[in-house]
């Protein structure tokens, strides 16, 4: 049981390294979405299930979805500007 | 550590690292595979794991998994397909 | 704690474990995203079912062995729609398809 707790304790470290390593935000939400999958692992493993669930509604679904969103409205915005330049300023 | 304990083990330590590398690397739809197989992981060692505990009652966890794994990546497939630019 | 039930259980969970690591292993070693896509489907609808084929030999038909089926029959049936919505983003990303092809 030790071992699976080393093992899952490892693997959120390691992933959560890749999330901070990863620099385009696109690639970064879905590593988050992976990072959110082992802490739910994590978290059943140490025999807290009820924290796992709200882990999971939290990290696998709301937070990868909201950072996606922003992103899409964000590159639209930028591109709507770059099509009528100097509207936003009158 | 029972049969099954050992089986969660061999799942945790032989398919989601491989998962997770794929989700390391790549254009971000590559990495949605990555995303998809390491939940499909996830589930079953959930389900080897609880098994080996012998807590039924922690099977809802995975049937959230299930369930919110799929809604989750049928999102990201919506909003990482290529925006139409005449509209 | 070792009738026929809980060998044949041993040797399901042996081998559904050992198709969910290899074809984890082998979706890495492809080089091709179309390719590692694949791999989902030996994981989803052989390894899943002979685990809970296991996890059934053990505990009997029962509420826990239900919620087992459910969980893997849920897993089964959603791996094929969320394969071909990726493979779908991946040609469009890849310009192979319109962006409003129907799926």
């Amino acid at each position: 049981m030790t071992v699976i707790i080393a093992v899952a304790l490892t693997l959120v470290a390691a992933i959560g390294a890749v999330v901070v390593g990863t620099h385009s935000p696109e690639r970064q939400a879905v590593v988050l979405s992976m990072f959110g999958m082992a802490l739910t692992v994590l978290f059943v493993t140490v025999q807290a299930p009820d924290v796992a669930l709200s882990q999971l509604g939290v990290g696998a679904a709301l937070v990868p979805l909201m950072v996606m969103l922003a992103i899409r409205r964000i590159r639209r915005d930028q591109r709507g500007e770059a099509r009528r330049p100097g509207k936003d300023e009158e | 550590m029972n049969a099954w304990l050992i089986g969660a083990l061999a799942l945790l330590a032989g398919a989601f690292p491989p998962a997770a590398l794929l989700t390391a690397r790549g254009e971000p739809a590559d990495r949605l595979i990555g995303l998809e197989i390491g939940s499909v992981v996830a589930v079953l060692f959930l389900l080897l794991l609880i098994q080996g505990l012998g807590q039924p009652s922690y099977l809802i966890v995975p049937l959230v998994t299930v369930l919110v794994s799929f809604a989750g990546t049928l999102v990201f497939t919506r909003l990482l397909a290529p925006v139409a630019d005449e509209s | 704690m070792t009738g026929p039930a809980h060998i044949a259980a041993l040797v399901c969970e042996t081998a559904g474990a050992a198709v969910v690591v290899a074809s984890a292993l082998a979706a890495l070693a492809m080089r091709r995203a179309y390719n590692r896509l694949h791999f989902l489907t030996p994981a989803t609808s052989l390894g899943a079912p002979l685990i809970a084929a296991a996890l059934v030999l053990e505990n009997g038909w029962g509420l826990t062995a239900g919620l087992d089926i459910l969980i893997v029959l849920l897993l089964a049936l959603s791996a094929p729609a969320l394969e071909a919505a990726t493979a779908r983003v991946l040609a469009q990303r890849a310009g192979l398809i319109d962006e409003d092809s129907p799926s």
